[in-house]
């Protein structure tokens, strides 16, 4: 039997696919946010020169209040987790620390799913430190909406290889499309 | 080689018939005449005889077995050489067939692959601390499922 699977190096090989732990979740959590936070800043900046070059002579930089700030911010966050969650299951955060955001089939999360999903970590952040505790790794998110955060170490090693499926690595050697459903229906059944 | 050779022949020719002519000047006109017709029969016969004993001839091993060419680069000046050439534009022209930006875009994404994969093991790691530190104070001794192997 062959089958197509990735190169990914020995010492991931053993976590690929597998739920991702409280550390990995919390640093893409905070990429995410940095490169949300990047931008609603720039947004800022943007209509700061926009207003200026409308009307020079009555210029004030405008100072929206603490509460708009946050709304569009999670808005923006939220928008930006549901777009990327739902078209290719990682956001910028995910690639970095190669994890993917996937449902208990394995699969890329559905709209509602992941607009719900998203939702849900934007308005409880704290959520995901469930991850330290739960013993399968899913913060309350991934308990509610039967998601899980599993690590995917391909996007380390762009060249596909092809070989016979259950090589020298056994099962770790899989693509986590290959591992993640068995695996995550197996721990869903408890 | 052969066209080393030639031009070997030529002017080998050419000294040859000059030592003749100038000896000339100094014969009677029937001497003079005789050396003529044997002078035009030479003009004829050795450059061609010249041409083809040169073109039978390996002159770059003759070179190479006869001359120390070490003497020879001794005595070239390669800062005189070096005077002439115009470096800048070699320089450029040197730089122009490089891919340079290729080359730094390749190295430093090397790097950059290198620190991020060093940051995903570092995380994964922290994340099995973690897990074990919390086990540990949840008194869960079989260690938590997440860390332990999940296919059957």
């Amino acid at each position: 039997v062959t089958a197509t699977v990735r190169l990914v190096q020995p010492p991931v090989t053993a976590f690929q696919g597998r739920r991702a732990g409280v550390v990995t979740r919390t640093a893409v959590a905070v990429i995410d946010a940095t490169v949300v936070l990047t931008a609603v800043l720039v947004a800022y900046g943007f209509a700061i020169a926009v207003i200026f070059l409308w009307s020079p002579r009555q210029f004030r930089i405008p100072s929206p209040r603490f509460f708009v700030f946050l709304l569009v911010a999670g808005g923006l966050l939220t928008l930006y987790l549901t777009v990327c969650w739902t078209i290719t299951g990682r956001t910028y955060g995910d690639r970095v620390l190669a994890v993917r955001v996937v449902d208990r089939r394995g699969d890329v999360l559905s709209l509602g799913t992941a607009s719900l999903r998203a939702i849900f970590c934007v308005l409880v952040p704290l959520g995901l430190f469930w991850t330290a505790i739960n013993r399968h790794n899913r913060s309350l998110q991934d308990v509610l909406l039967r998601t899980s955060v599993i690590y995917d170490w391909d996007v380390a090693s762009p060249q596909p290889i092809s070989t016979s499926a259950g090589g020298e690595h056994g099962q770790a050697d899989r693509a986590p499309t290959d591992v993640a459903p068995r695996a995550l229906d197996a721990e869903h059944s408890d | 080689v052969q066209l080393r050779g030639k031009d070997f022949a030529d002017a080998l020719v050419r000294s040859g018939l000059g030592v003749v002519r100038a000896g000339l000047h100094r014969l009677d006109p029937v001497e003079q005449l005789a050396r003529q017709a044997v002078t035009a029969a030479a003009d004829a016969v050795v450059p061609a005889v010249v041409a083809e004993i040169v073109a039978r001839m390996d002159l770059t091993r003759l070179v190479q077995e006869n001359v120390d060419l070490d003497v020879l680069a001794e005595g070239i000046d390669v800062d005189a050489i070096a005077d002439r050439l115009d470096l800048l534009r070699l320089a450029r022209y040197v730089v122009d067939g490089i891919d340079l930006p290729e080359i730094i875009r390749e190295s430093s994404h090397g790097v950059t692959s290198d620190a991020v994969r060093r940051v995903r093991t570092q995380a994964i790691d922290a994340d099995q601390a973690v897990a074990r530190v919390v086990d540990r104070l949840l008194l869960r001794h079989a260690g938590s499922a997440a860390a332990n192997p999940v296919a059957p």
